[in-house]
C-alpha cells in the first residue's frame, strides 16, 4: 500500500530579477521583471508504508521543495500529491497531524526552554495521549540515553545533542512519516550513526515511513533500502540503492596527487589523462581537493593501463585505488544524465 | 483550543528566561513617564484650571496609565512574524495541526501575560498609590480587565495583518513604524482624545484605534459612566475585535497561498 502518490508535480518559483547597488533596489520597487524558477518539474513517485527511502541530489535539486509540498506548505503549481490519503495543501493541518519533519538547519524545540518543556508542548500541541507519551520518552531514552539532556535548555545544546532531540521531538506524536532534510548535516561520525541507529530502530518498530534527504552517502548506505534521485527538478533514477551500486560496481576511483597543485597544471594534467583514453570513454576525471579523482570502467578499460599511462607520463607523487563511492556513482549520474 | 495553551506557556517560560530585557523596559517606561511628567506639567503652567475639561492631574494620570497598557501591548508580532519568514523559519510554524492565527495568537498571548506580570502591575500599584490615584475599586475593574484582554485581540489584530504583510514584501519595517505611530496618536495613547479637535476627535471616536487605549482607560477612570455606557463599550470593542481577526483570517488564506519559505 503506497502511504506517498506523487504524479506529475511541478513547482514554479517566481521571482524578481533583482538589480545591483541601492539604485538597483529602487527600480526592483518598481519592477515587473521576474524570472520564473522550474525547481520541481513533472516528478511522479510511490512510496510504501515503512520504506526508507533516499531522496538525493545535488545542492538546488528541488529535494526541499518537494518536501515542503509533501508537507502541505507550498503549493504545487501542478500535478497531484497524497500522503497518507491526504491532499497536503488542501488539508495541511490533517496532514500534519500523522506527519513529523526535521529540518536539519532548523530547531522546531524551544531555544530557551529544557527540551521535556518543548516536548511538554508538542505533547499539547498534537494532543499526545499520556501513555503513549510516556512510552515514547522510555523507548527514546532506551535507545539513545538521552533524558539526561532533556533539563537543558536548547542554547545551550550542541549541535549533535540539538538535533538528536530535534529527531526525537519529530517522533514524538507517532507520525506515520517522517521528512528529515538533511539531518545530519554538520555533525560528528560517533552521532551521526548514533543518530543512523535511532531512524533505523525507530522505523523498525513503528514501520514509520522515512524519506530521508541528505549528501552524506554514510547515511544511505546505512539506512536506505531504496534512492531516488532528482537533479535539476526531474527524477533521474529510482530504484533499489543496491542496483544504484551495482550498476557502477566495475567501476574504481584512481586517485593521483602531483606536486605543482596549481590550477593550470591540474588542468594540463586532467586533459592529459583524458584525451588519451578519449575513444573508450572509459574514464571520468575530476579535481576532488588535493587529488585528482579518475574514475575507471573496468569493463572498457583495465585499470592497469590507466595506472601505467599516468606513471609513465605525469610526474606524480602519490597514487591510492579506492572502491568507488556512491557519491561518486551519484555524480557520474548527475552529470551524465541515466547512462544505464 | 487544548492544543493552544501550551504555546502560552511556553512564551511565559521564555520570557522568564530573559528577565533583562524587562528591566530595561521598565527603566525605559519610568523615564517615558516623567518625560510626560515636564512636558504636561508646562503645558498646564500658565493654568490652574482645567483644558479641554481635564485636570493636570486627570492627564497624567490618563497618560501614565495609557503608557502602563502600552507596555502590555508591546508583544511584537508583527516583527516576529517578518523575522521568521525572512529566516524560513516560518515553515516550522505551518507544519503544526495548526491554524497559524491561533498559534501566534496563543504565542503572543504567552508575552502579554508576562508583561501585564512583570510591567504593568508595577506600573499601576506604582500609579495608584505615588500619584495618590483615585482610581474607584469595583465593578469597573472587573470590566476594565475584559476590556484590556478585547484591547490586546484588536492590538493583535492589527500586527498581525501587518505581519502578513511580509508574506509579500519580506522587510515591513517601514509599514510596521507607520502602524505604531499611527495607533499611538490615534488611540490617546499619548494624547488624551478629549485634546483633539472636536471634529477629529468625531472621526476617531469611530475607528478601531481608540478601543485599544482610550476604551479601556475611560472604564477605568471614567467616574460618570453607567452600567450602559460599560456595555456600549465593551460592545465596541468587540466589535472591532471581530473585524479585525476575521479580516486577518480571510487575508491568511490569500497569503498563505503565495507564501514561499526561505531556504532549505
Ligand atoms: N523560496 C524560493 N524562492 C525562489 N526560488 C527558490 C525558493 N526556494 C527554492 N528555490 C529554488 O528552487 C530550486 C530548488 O531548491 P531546493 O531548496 O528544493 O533545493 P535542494 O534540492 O533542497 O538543495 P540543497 O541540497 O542545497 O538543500 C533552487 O534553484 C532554488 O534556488
Ligand atoms: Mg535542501
Amino acid at each position: 500500500m503506497s502511504i506517498i502518490e506523487i504524479e506529475n508535480l511541478e513547482k514554479t518559483f517566481k521571482v524578481l530579477n533583482r538589480h545591483e547597488g541601492l539604485k538597483g533596489a529602487v527600480k526592483d520597487l518598481f519592477s515587473h521583471d521576474y524570472k520564473y524558477i522550474k525547481a520541481v518539474d513533472k516528478i511522479s513517485m510511490k512510496i510504501n508504508a515503512g520504506e526508507i527511502v533516499g531522496y538525493l541530489g545535488p545542492n538546488g535539486a528541488g529535494k526541499s521543495t518537494t518536501i515542503k509540498m509533501m508537507t502541505g506548505v507550498l503549493d504545487p503549481t501542478s500535478g497531484h500529491i497524497k500522503v497518507n490519503g491526504n491532499i497536503p495543501y488542501k488539508n495541511r493541518r490533517i496532514n500534519a497531524q500523522n506527519i513529523g519533519v526535521v529540518f536539519g538547519q532548523r530547531t522546531q524545540l524551544w531555544w530557551s526552554l529544557p527540551v521535556i518543556e518543548s516536548f511538554k508542548i508538542l505533547k499539547m500541541i498534537y494532543q499526545i495521549n499520556d501513555k503513549t507519551y510516556k512510552d515514547n520518552l522510555e523507548l527514546f531514552d532506551s535507545l539513545v540515553k538521552v533524558s539526561s539532556l532533556y533539563s537543558k535548555p536548547v542554547r545551550q545544546m550542541s549541535l549533535g545533542q540539538r538535533t538528536l532531540c530535534d529527531i526525537l521531538a519529530a517522533f514524538l506524536h507517532d507520525p506515520k512519516v517522517i521528512f528529515l532534510d538533511e539531518p545530519t548535516i554538520g555533525l560528528d561520525v560517533s552521532i551521526k550513526s548514533k543518530i543512523r541507529m535511532l531512524i533505523k530502530e525507530l522505523n523498525a518498530r513503528k514501520n514509520t515511513t522515512v524519506i530521508l534527504t541528505t549528501h552524506d552517502m554514510g547515511d544511505v548506505e546505512a539506512l536506505c533500502q531504496r534512492a531516488v534521485i532528482i537533479d535539476k527538478g526531474k527524477i533521474i533514477f529510482d530504484d533499489q540503492f543496491e542496483s544504484l551500486k551495482s550498476m557502477f560496481g566495475s567501476y574504481r576511483t584512481l586517485k593521483v596527487s602531483v606536486d605543482d597543485m596549481s590550477e593550470k597544471n591540474i588542468n594540463d594534467t586532467i586533459r592529459i589523462i583524458e584525451s588519451a583514453f578519449n575513444q573508450t570513454k572509459a574514464l571520468t576525471v575530476n579535481r576532488s581537493e588535493d587529488w585528482i579523482e579518475i574514475i575507471v570502467d573496468q569493463d572498457k578499460t583495465a585499470l592497469t593501463d590507466v595506472l601505467s599511462f599516468v606513471i609513465n607520463n605525469i610526474h606524480v607523487s602519490d597514487v591510492k585505488i579506492e572502491e568507488v563511492e556512491a557519491e561518486s556513482i551519484i555524480r557520474k549520474i548527475y552529470e551524465g544524465g541515466r547512462t544505464v | 483550543m487544548k492544543r493552544y495553551w501550551g504555546l502560552s506557556k511556553g512564551t511565559i517560560m521564555e520570557s522568564a528566561a530573559y528577565r533583562g530585557h524587562y528591566l530595561f523596559t521598565f527603566v525605559g517606561n519610568v523615564f517615558y513617564i516623567i518625560l510626560v511628567y515636564f512636558l504636561w506639567k508646562s503645558i498646564y503652567a500658565n493654568t490652574t484650571q482645567q483644558i479641554n475639561g481635564m485636570t493636570f492631574k486627570e492627564t497624567f494620570m490618563y497618560l501614565t496609565l495609557a503608557a502602563s497598557i502600552y507596555s502590555l501591548m508591546q508583544t511584537w508580532a508583527d516583527w516576529d512574524m517578518s523575522r521568521s519568514m525572512l529566516s524560513g523559519n516560518v515553515v516550522l510554524q505551518f507544519l503544526k495541526p495548526t491554524n497559524y492565527q491561533a498559534y501566534k495568537l496563543f504565542e503572543n498571548f504567552g508575552v502579554m501575560v508576562s508583561n501585564f506580570v512583570v510591567l504593568f502591575i508595577p506600573s499601576f500599584i506604582l500609579i495608584v498609590f505615588v500619584f495618590n490615584a483615585n482610581i474607584n475599586v469595583g465593578l469597573n475593574m472587573a470590566i476594565f480587565i475584559i476590556s484590556i484582554l478585547l484591547a490586546y485581540l484588536i492590538n493583535f489584530g492589527f500586527d498581525f495583518i501587518v505581519g502578513l504583510l511580509s508574506f509579500y514584501t519580506e522587510s515591513i519595517w517601514g509599514i510596521s513604524m507607520t502602524k505604531e505611530v499611527i495607533v499611538l496618536l490615534f488611540s490617546g495613547a499619548v494624547v488624551p482624545l478629549p485634546f483633539f479637535p472636536e471634529a477629529m476627535r468625531k472621526i476617531l471616536e469611530l475607528l478601531p484605534f481608540q478601543a485599544i487605549y482610550n476604551i479601556p482607560l475611560q472604564i477605568l477612570t471614567n467616574k460618570s459612566y453607567t452600567v450602559v455606557d460599560f456595555l456600549t463599550q465593551i460592545l465596541i470593542q468587540l466589535f472591532w475585535a471581530a473585524i479585525l481577526i476575521i479580516g486577518g483570517s480571510l487575508f491568511l488564506k490569500k497569503a498563505s497561498k503565495i507564501i514561499t519559505v526561505n531556504g532549505g
